[in-house]
């Protein structure tokens, strides 16, 4: 059978099938709705800033937007082209690897047909994204909707680009030993970049200033990929013009360019894209919970290591994480995250205790700490704890073994915090007693998401059905979790107009909340399945 | 049917398969054996073209071993069964049917699924089911095709007994049928008595290739002795 015909109809059966699971589990029909409203919600966003147009400078706004497109874009760029030169990137699956590629079929059509369907995936994917940014970009300028087609197009033309340009890199530089040599030219890229930039910025004598300049300079538009997106997005913002055709134009060929070289460039392929697609298998498995989610950290690898008992039953657990976190990091309390926090925190503090005598940048940046600790840690290492079996095996009491599981992570998050309030706290003249209640604040947030994990699994055993209702959950626990602490907070906001009151308020509610959490999660723990 | 000649593999500066050589003739059933780590998986990716030799070359019935000449020749069953998720027992034969072009699929596929108990699962998607109903899956698949060359990477993980012994069967119709198989396996006693010859692999290269009776002939042992007995001797560090 014709290759194209056999891969479409593979596809055609897994959409078919994909319908038939709605129809015998309408359980994830809900959660496609939810989805549904959140797109909703993002185009009532647009359609209220775009009735309500902000106030700004037009110039200034459209400056920075497309300073914000060629700065991020490029960055985007010259990872990904960089990337490209250590690993490919992969347009297939595990099915693939095992099923399809030893089959007698052409792998370039494969390769061809594989690239085409991401591409016009991609077009529906990154639809959303640059809807969610929307509300930013009218924020900051006013738009033309009726050319918002072009704003769409320029923006998924950078990134249908940048999957076939790794491939192709990374083809190139196997087949002709060329990794190296490439490897320099990005460099030597990035090198350009940056001190153009320098130089914008020492002629203007102000970093953002420069910046502007230096990204909206007029000569960028003519750059391949970059530019050629640039103008094409641009188009909502500065207007139409014939160059919008044409950066359209020359974007569209140059996506059908990387294919068609990679297309008669790529005929033995299959190892390069081994490694990027069992990632991809992995990722899939860590998003649904099955593996466990790498943590960034310094890549060590220490084979000896000694780490002291720290006591028997449910605290091998504890003892366990240790160990994992004592290979991968310099220290099991201390990693690559606490230095980040640590150069925030100074960072921070040198910039605002110029800019105040007050705490206020204090008790802004633990709110918004505590607020994104809260998104990320919803889904955590306790749930991976859960595939494994040993949780339910070793003997001891439950409450012991939930926080033997979560203690290092916990230790680990105070570890950070402190690195970021210390620093911060003396640069602004805090004193101790604040920051030991902005910590605490902090923490109480991790803390929260750790002790309602186990309670989540009782409800949905299913990773799979936990994956597809994440986005529930998360409403979830901001409603139930974090509602009972911004109502205490706001009585007391209203009451004593107390800013350190109201944090330690909504910590103190917090840990009553994980202390309840917690004695229903041992109630419960019995009824927990090793799925 | 097959050649291997001066093949090695190496991942970055580590050598996983250090210049082996070794054929099979129509007909012969292969056991690739060796302890964990020697280059028997390795080597059989590369005779599929999932990996790229570094030296050597392989050949499938006069055919370079990556043309598609040579792939209409062969089928793998891979160590671990990966399918597509979202496609059902049978739409997986029927995948292959299509790929491999094989007359009477239907025929060929229901007996297969019948034989591997896997009738009432035929419309189940991948992802429904376990890693042994996978595995079996992935046994039929390779076998659909009727290929004249059998390439198994452990094909027994994960089996049933049932499924075990379906197998072996099927390898004794192979050999019948004048069909080679290269099967790679740690369940010594279950080739045992199926193998024509057996290669024994160590640290990246082939220790052993002799046919059973050779092999008990030159360590000197009577007629009792097992494959497993036999294995550890070559093995054994020295």
């Amino acid at each position: 059978m014709n290759e194209f015909k056999l891969l479409a109809k593979r596809d055609g059966r897994i959409i078919v099938n994909h319908f038939k699971e709605i129809r015998s589990n309408p359980k994830r029909l809900g959660i496609y709705l939810l989805y549904l409203v959140w797109i909703g919600s993002l185009v009532f966003n647009v359609v209220l800033r775009y009735r309500n147009p902000v106030e700004i400078q037009a110039q200034l706004g459209s400056q920075i937007i497309g300073a914000g497109f060629v700065g991020v874009g490029t960055a985007f760029l010259l990872y990904f082209l960089y990337r490209g030169t250590l690993e490919s990137s992969t347009f297939f699956t595990m099915g693939d690897v095992h099923l399809l590629f030893p089959a007698p079929v052409s792998p370039q059509k494969v390769l061809l047909y594989s690239m085409v369907k991401q591409s016009l995936l991609h077009i529906f994917l990154y639809g959303f994204l640059i809807l969610a940014l929307m509300p930013l970009i009218m924020n900051t300028s006013r738009i033309d909707l009726q050319y918002l087609p072009f704003m769409y197009l320029g923006f998924i033309g950078l990134f249908l680009v940048i999957a076939p340009l790794n491939f192709l890199v990374f083809a190139l530089g196997s087949k002709y030993g060329l990794q190296l040599r490439l490897q320099q030219g990005i460099f030597a890229l990035i090198v350009i970049f940056i001190l153009y930039l320098a130089g914008f910025i020492i002629a203007a004598g102000d970093l953002w200033q420069g910046l502007l300049q230096g990204l909206n300079a007029s000569w960028l538009d003519y750059l391949p990929v970059i530019g050629w997106s640039k103008v094409v997005f641009m188009t909502a913002v500065t207007g139409y013009s014939i160059y919008s055709i044409a950066g359209l134009v020359l974007q569209l060929l140059f996506l059908v360019c990387c294919i068609v070289i990679s297309y008669y460039t790529a005929d033995d392929y299959y190892e390069d894209t081994l490694k990027a697609t069992e990632q991809r298998a992995l990722r899939k498995k860590q998003k649904a919970g099955v593996e466990k989610a790498q943590r960034f950290s310094f890549p060590f690898s220490k084979k000896k290591l000694f780490v002291r008992k720290v006591g028997s039953g449910p605290w091998a657990l504890f003892w366990r994480s240790k160990v994992e976190y004592s290979r991968s990091d310099f220290h099991p309390y201390l990693g690559f995250w606490t230095i980040m926090f640590l150069l925030a925190g100074i960072g921070v503090g040198v910039f605002a205790g110029k800019q105040t005598d007050g705490l206020t940048p204090l008790y802004i940046v633990n709110g918004v700490i505590a607020y994104i600790i809260f998104i990320f840690s919803a889904s955590n290492a306790a749930q991976h704890e859960l595939t494994k079996p040993y949780i339910f095996l070793i003997p001891g009491s439950n409450l012991v073994k939930i926080i033997g599981s979560n203690l290092t992570d916990i230790l680990r998050m105070f570890a950070n915090i402190l690195a970021l309030n210390i620093p911060l706290g003396i640069l602004l003249n805090a004193p101790l007693q604040i920051i030991m209640i902005l910590v605490i604040f902090d923490v109480s947030f991790y803390i929260l998401n750790l002790s309602s994990n186990f309670l989540i699994r009782i409800i949905f055993p299913n990773a799979l059905d936990q994956k597809a209702l994440y986005p529930l959950f998360l409403m979830l626990q901001m409603l139930l979790l974090l509602l009972p602490g911004i109502i205490v907070g706001g009585v007391l906001a209203f009451v004593f107009q107390n800013l350190v009151l109201i944090f330690a308020g909504i910590a103190a509610v917090n840990i009553i909340i994980i202390g309840v959490l917690l004695l229903l999660s041992n109630k419960v723990f019995a009824r927990l399945e090793w799925i | 049917m097959l050649k291997v000649e001066s093949l090695t593999k190496k991942y970055r500066n580590v050598v996983a398969v250090d210049d082996i050589s070794f054929s099979l003739n129509q007909g012969d059933i292969v056991g690739l054996l060796g302890p964990n780590g020697a280059g028997k998986s390795t080597t059989i990716k590369t005779i599929v073209g999932l990996l790229r030799k570094n030296a050597g070359s392989i050949t499938i019935g006069s055919y370079p071993s990556t043309s598609q000449e040579a792939k209409k020749k062969f089928t793998y069953v891979p160590e671990t069964p990966e399918l597509y998720d979202m496609l059902t027992v049978w739409e997986h034969l029927q995948f292959i049917a299509y790929a491999y072009d094989v007359a009477n699929f239907a025929e060929k596929a229901e007996r297969l699924i019948e034989r591997y108990d896997l009738w009432d699962k035929k419309d189940k998607l991948a992802k429904e089911l376990s890693k042994g109903m996978k595995q079996k899956v992935s046994i039929c698949c390779g076998l659909l095709p009727e290929p004249d060359l059998y390439l198994f990477d452990e094909p027994m993980i994960g089996l049933d007994p049932k499924s075990i012994r379906e197998t072996k069967l099927i390898f004794k119709e192979l050999s019948e049928q004048q069909k080679t198989v290269l099967v790679s396996t740690h369940l010594l006693d279950s080739i045992e008595n199926l193998c024509d010859r057996v290669l024994v692999m160590k640290q990246g290269r082939i220790i052993v290739d002799m046919t059973m009776e050779e092999m008990k002939r030159k360590l000197g042992n009577s007629g009792s002795v097992s494959l497993e007995d036999l294995f550890l001797e070559v093995t054994k560090d020295e």
